[in-house]
Formats: structure tokens, C-alpha cells, sequence
């Protein structure tokens, strides 16, 4: 069976747009059943038509406002509903913000470390036993990795409390997603002191290298990717979630206790996923 | 709160109108724009047509109807509502519970009135 096409027109995108966010919080199934419902409605009124913008115009009109159909979906239902206000938990600088710390406690971590730890050499001379010819001796060694580690710690403590709190009172991210985001300064600390001293045991002193650049790249590469892209999902939750407050204010004329409960003062749906 | 004007008619209208799209389906399915534009002819079961498919939703949900495509000769093919056995089964029910409702209600108004 061939599929119904697609309404491809502005003023209808943006009407089936605002009907989604606002039933946001409803069971999928039936949330994408209303939209297709009324995207179909709208695909066969306008098939009866030139379809120009006045005739979309006027299929929308008989189709009705966007929140009336939501509160009719959502008549009858209990289900926490999104708020009409955006909190400045939701709003999207916050994301922003937590980046910008995590970006700072990696390079206070990276200076800290490098600076307090460090490879030395040491040379000295040697006289052989037959008491005739020396030998110069180079010893390289490498100190300063516990030390490395309590001023990574002490210095990171600052910005992880201030991302702890960010974190912690957003809205915008699952407890999962947090619980990562406030791991990471201190993992970048751990890789910056731990994988250096690591190498070192291993191979010597190449091995500090190794385990220098090894933590950079995690730390850069893999916790980098992680912010980069919890941020980038927050500021998407905290868009739609500035939609949403968006439609809400267009409350209806019949607007009742069922409207209420779609656009109430309730927390977002997302704030108590896992 | 007394509700007034819109918000009266909504506040009727709810827990009737499930039912009458059931009984537009007892003798063919009908697809979505056919049932709306039955429905708002008056414009008092329903204000906009929009506000049909959360309750097309929750009669398909609870099984009362059920949807099939068919091709169409004007447009896009269309989603065809029809009633369930379910479906014709609790209309049935309602008929009759609306039957002595109906009744108390007028019966109730007419007394008043005559009190009057």
C-alpha cells in the first residue's frame, strides 16, 4: 500500500511542529498517531484544493488551533505535563557553561601535572676498579606523579564543584548523562597523574611519554566527544523545551483544566529518566 | 467553577462524542476528513476537526476501532476508520445508559421548568 505523501508546506510543518511539542509527555504510539492523523486530514483537505497558501490558510482554520488538539489529547490524563515557562535550569546557557568549565579544568589539569612532574638527569663519574679510567653515568628518573596528582586533584576542585552544581540542578540531562559529566574532571585527572607514572613503571621513560600523550588524547579526544555531545543534546532539550513555552502562551479562548495539565508548572518529562 | 459559552458545550460534549463517532462507523468505515466534516456540520459535537484524532487514537487504542489504507481516486490514499466487535459492543451499551440519562435529564428540566 503506497504511503500518503508528505505536506511539505511552511505554514502546515510548522502547525504539525507545535502539535508535537505540545504532546510531548503522551504515550509515542498514540502521540504520532495524532500527528499522522492530522497531517493526513490535512494532506486530503488539501488535495481538494489548488493549494495555495490561502487554501492552507483555510484548511488549517477548519482544522483548529494546534492546542486544541492537544487538549484534547490530553484530556483526562494525569501524566506530569511540560511547563509554560522555561526555568533557568532548562535555558540553554547552561550547557554552555558546563562545557566552558570542563574545558578549563582540563587545561589546569594538563598545566598542573606538567608542571609539578617532571623528568630529570642526573650525571655523574664513575672510577673503575682498576683505578685508571672513569665512566660517566646518566641517570634519568622521573618524580612527581603522586605530587602530579593531589595538585591536579586540589586545583580541579573549583571547577568540578562549579560543574557539579550546573550539573546537578539542570534539568536537561538524565541522571546518567550527569553522573557522567561530573566524572570527567576527575577522570582527566586520574589519566593526567596515573598514565604517565604507569608508562614510566612499565618502559622506563619513554614510557612517560607514552602515558603523557596517551592521556591527552583520552582526555581530549574521548571525554571532548562526551561534552561535546551531551552539550549539543542539552541545548536541543532546551530548544524544544523553549518551543514548547512558546506554544503554551497561545492559550485557546476554551482553554480548560485539561490545557492546564498540557502546559501546567510541572517539571519536564526527561528530568526523571534514567 | 460553572462553566460557560465554549467550555459548557466541551464539558457535554465529553464522553458523548467517543460514542457518536462510533455510531457514524456502524454501517461503513469512514476515513478521518469524512468523519470530521459529519461532525462539525452543526458545530456542536465538535468546534474543530483538528480535535477528532486524539479520539480516533483512544477508540483505536482501546480496540473499538480499527484502521486500514485504502487507495483513493481523489488524493492521497486515506486511513479507513471501522468498528470493532468491541466497539459495537460498548455503543450498544451506551444507547441504553444514554437512553435513561437522556430521560432523568429532561425529566429533571421539564420540572424545574414547570416549578418555575
Amino acid at each position: 500500500m503506497k504511503q500518503p505523501r508528505y505536506t511539505v508546506h511552511p505554514l502546515v510543518a510548522r502547525y504539525l511542529h507545535d502539535l508535537d511539542v505540545l504532546l510531548e509527555g503522551i504515550e509515542p504510539v498514540e502521540r504520532a498517531e495524532v500527528v499522522e492523523g492530522v497531517r493526513e486530514h490535512i494532506d486530503t483537505s488539501l488535495s481538494h484544493t489548488q493549494g495555495a497558501d490561502s487554501d492552507v490558510r483555510a484548511v488549517l482554520a477548519e482544522v483548529g488551533p494546534a492546542s486544541a488538539v492537544a487538549e484534547e489529547a490530553w484530556a483526562g490524563r494525569t501524566s506530569p505535563a511540560p511547563s509554560p515557562q522555561v526555568s533557568w535550569s532548562s535555558r540553554a546557557w547552561l550547557p554552555n557553561a558546563v562545557a566552558f568549565f570542563e574545558a578549563a579544568t582540563l587545561l589546569v589539569v594538563s598545566v598542573a601535572v606538567g608542571g609539578s612532574a617532571a623528568v630529570s638527569s642526573s650525571s655523574s663519574t664513575v672510577t673503575r676498579e682498576d683505578g685508571q679510567s672513569t665512566m660517566e653515568v646518566t641517570r634519568i628518573s622521573f618524580d612527581g606523579s603522586v605530587s602530579g596528582a593531589l595538585t591536579a586533584l586540589i586545583v580541579a576542585i573549583p571547577f568540578g564543584l562549579v560543574i557539579l552544581v550546573l550539573v546537578g540542578v539542570s534539568a536537561l540531562w538524565t541522571a546518567r548523562q550527569k553522573a557522567i559529566l561530573m566524572a570527567l574532571p576527575l577522570a582527566s585527572a586520574i589519566a593526567f597523574a596515573g598514565l604517565p607514572m604507569l608508562g614510566y613503571a612499565l618502559i622506563g621513560i619513554n614510557g612517560v611519554y607514552a602515558g603523557a600523550w596517551t592521556a591527552l588524547a583520552l582526555t581530549v579526544g574521548g571525554g571532548g566527544f562526551l561534552v561535546m555531545a551531551l552539550v549539543g543534546r542539552a541545548v536541543e532539550r532546551s530548544t524544544v523545551s523553549r518551543q514548547r513555552a512558546s506554544v503554551c502562551s497561545l492559550r485557546p479562548s476554551s482553554a480548560n483544566a485539561s490545557f492546564d495539565r498540557t502546559c501546567g508548572p510541572t517539571g519536564l518529562p526527561w528530568t526523571s529518566a534514567a | 467553577m460553572v462553566p460557560g459559552g465554549d467550555s459548557k458545550l466541551s464539558h457535554l460534549r465529553r464522553g458523548a462524542l467517543e460514542y457518536c463517532v462510533l455510531a457514524l462507523l456502524e454501517r461503513h468505515e469512514r476515513y478521518g476528513l469524512d468523519i470530521a466534516r459529519e461532525l462539525t456540520t452543526n458545530g456542536v459535537l465538535m468546534s474543530s476537526e483538528g480535535t477528532l484524532y486524539p479520539l480516533l487514537a483512544r477508540l483505536r487504542k482501546a480496540s473499538w476501532v480499527s484502521t486500514s489504507w485504502q487507495e483513493s481516486t481523489e488524493g492521497p490514499p486515506r486511513r479507513y476508520y471501522s468498528l470493532t466487535d468491541e466497539g459495537a459492543a460498548a455503543l450498544e451499551e451506551f444507547r441504553a445508559d444514554w437512553t435513561v440519562f437522556r430521560d432523568a435529564v429532561d425529566a429533571a428540566l421539564v420540572s424545574s421548568g414547570e416549578i418555575a
